[in-house]
């Protein structure tokens, strides 16, 4: 199965051939398994042993298949969205607020009405949240 | 009955025992396990390469799909930005596909008297080129905006070109199976995959209009003009005349808020030649790439022009500095390669304020009341007014 929409230099996706023999794989070490579980029932160790040996081999290998050819997740959040805020200080009465950046912000933006005198406000910082530090032992 | 049987220690002794016997020689099942591990280890043996060469090529394709989805979000805000800001009367898709497929040819190196001029022609015309390209497709966004659009497609388009090197040398690798093809790219994955996670950080930046950490050169260099008259000194370059403990400082920066670096050599000739020469020092204020184990944010003062870029502007400072034999300093804010074009980080801001102070420092050290230095803040303006 090829990925339609992607057009050309698409990605191959799992193939179904794939899929049908993973599947085959895991129907005949399921029936190993029942075989060699029959076997122990029935007094035949040694049988039994060899049957849940190629059973768990089986469903090993089915596992490891589909672990190289499964289509690693993709995450969610693919461009990041980091919290920004801007400050803005008014010269005249020296109220200083923070909040969430807005879109049309820039730094030493001077047409901001103060909230408090009506004065113009300006913004004096706009920078993404600070990450907690981590130590630096070298 | 299972549970049964494990909990009966006799039974549980000759399950033990019979698997003890699989791997014993003399019986039918131990030859057939030693079989099957003897053609294991020869299987290995001879497809060691191939099984390392397809865990390699598994790994690039996680790579790839995640940088193909990056890519794409990146393209699809990119239009979403210009139909938002630049009201198009039609269809952007189009036109944005084709400026992202646009490249670049870079001047012959075979002989390479008189490259810089000839690559910073090309430049000059490629730059020009976008501009209109912007304008036709976003014809009612503001200058800033349509700075800022530019950026955005700039950063889409760095996308699209990881995306595409990478599936080359995936498909290659895949089509001769050569470990030595696959090796190249699989080699310096994680730095590249650091470079796209950058580029898909600036997507946020360059679509709200935010100051990304290439700009602390030019924020630095705000703080020092902030409140006196500016005026155009070269092409997207602000400069302003600032008084400093009897000496004149002519600050540049480029023209803010939209995301522009300007041509600070041009201004840096204008100035040199207005003054006739008479300007005791240059100081440039730039980010630099800061190294592992290095903190985001320090301060370093150094000698030569802090400018990053093709090297034309470089050439042009330093050709400048030389003519008229005026001392280049350097001030460098250290800043993450993750980071450069990221919204700008609180540590990196706070390091500008640093920066002024290095700045008047070395101005105090090194000039004399009277004498007239040149203080210019580098990197991109995005953001950042003056």
């Amino acid at each position: 199965m090829v990925e339609r929409s992607a057009g050309r230099g698409a990605i191959p996706q799992i193939p179904w051939v794939f899929l049908l023999g993973a599947l085959a794989l895991g129907i005949f070490s399921l029936l190993n398994l029942y075989l060699g579980f029959q076997a122990y029932a029935s007094g035949r160790p040694e049988q039994a042993s060899y049957y849940i040996l190629i059973g768990s081999m089986g469903f090993a290998a089915m596992g490891y298949m589909f672990f190289r050819a499964r289509a690693p997740p993709v995450r969610r959040m693919l461009i990041p969205r980091v919290e920004v805020v801007t400050t803005i200080e008014c010269p005249s009465c020296g109220l200083k607020r923070v909040r969430s950046f807005e879109r049309g912000d820039y730094i030493f933006r001077r047409d901001i009405p103060c909230t408090k005198c009506g004065g113009q406000a300006v913004i004096t910082r706009i920078h993404r949240k600070r990450l907690p530090e981590e130590a630096r032992q070298l | 009955m299972f549970i049964t049987l494990l909990l009966d220690s006799t039974e549980v002794v000759r399950v033990i025992s019979s698997a003890g016997q699989l791997f014993q020689p003399q019986t039918e099942l131990g030859t057939i396990i030693q079989v099957i591990i003897s053609i294991a280890f020869i299987t290995y043996i001879f497809y060691a390469q191939r099984i390392q060469s397809l865990t390699m090529l598994r790994q690039i394709e996680g790579a790839l799909r995640r940088v193909k989805a990056i890519r794409d979000e990146g393209r699809r805000i990119s239009i979403e930005t210009i139909r938002e800001l630049g009201k198009p009367p039609g269809d952007p898709t189009p036109m944005v596909e084709r400026l992202l497929e646009n490249f670049f040819i870079s001047p012959t190196d075979l002989d390479p008297a008189g490259i810089v001029g000839k690559l910073e022609q090309l430049l000059n015309v490629r730059e020009r080129k976008f501009k209109d390209e912007v304008r036709a497709i976003a014809p009612n966004a503001s200058r800033s905006e349509a700075n800022n659009i530019e950026n955005l497609l700039e950063a889409s388009q760095a996308l699209n070109v990881y995306y595409k090197v990478i599936r080359h040398f995936y498909l290659l690798g895949k089509k001769t199976m050569n470990i030595y093809i696959i090796m190249q790219i699989h080699m310096i994955l994680p730095l590249v995959m650091r470079e796209v996670e950058a580029f898909s950080s600036a997507i946020q930046a360059f679509q709200q209009g935010m100051p990304i950490g290439d700009g602390v050169g030019a924020l630095t260099a705000a703080k020092l003009m902030y409140g006196h008259p500016c005026r155009e000194i070269a092409e997207d370059i602000m400069a302003a005349e600032v008084p400093f403990n009897g000496r004149e400082l002519i600050v540049i920066k480029a023209t803010g808020p939209g995301g522009n670096v300007g041509k600070p050599a041009e201004a840096i000739e204008n100035i040199l030649r207005e003054r006739k020469g008479m300007v005791k020092a240059i100081v440039m204020i730039d980010a630099a790439a800061k190294l592992e184990g290095e903190q985001t944010g320090e301060v370093a003062e150094g000698v030569g022009a802090a400018i990053g870029g093709t090297g034309v502007e470089k050439f042009k400072i330093e050709e400048a500095a030389k003519a008229y034999n005026v001392p280049l300093y350097a001030v460098a804010i250290k800043v993450d390669i993750t980071d450069v074009v990221a919204p700008m980080r609180e540590e990196l801001f706070d390091a500008t304020d640093r920066a002024v102070e290095a700045v008047k420092r070395i101005i105090s050290e090194r000039t004399s009341e009277g004498d007239v230095v040149i203080v210019a803040g580098i990197g991109n303006t995005v953001g950042i007014a003056q």
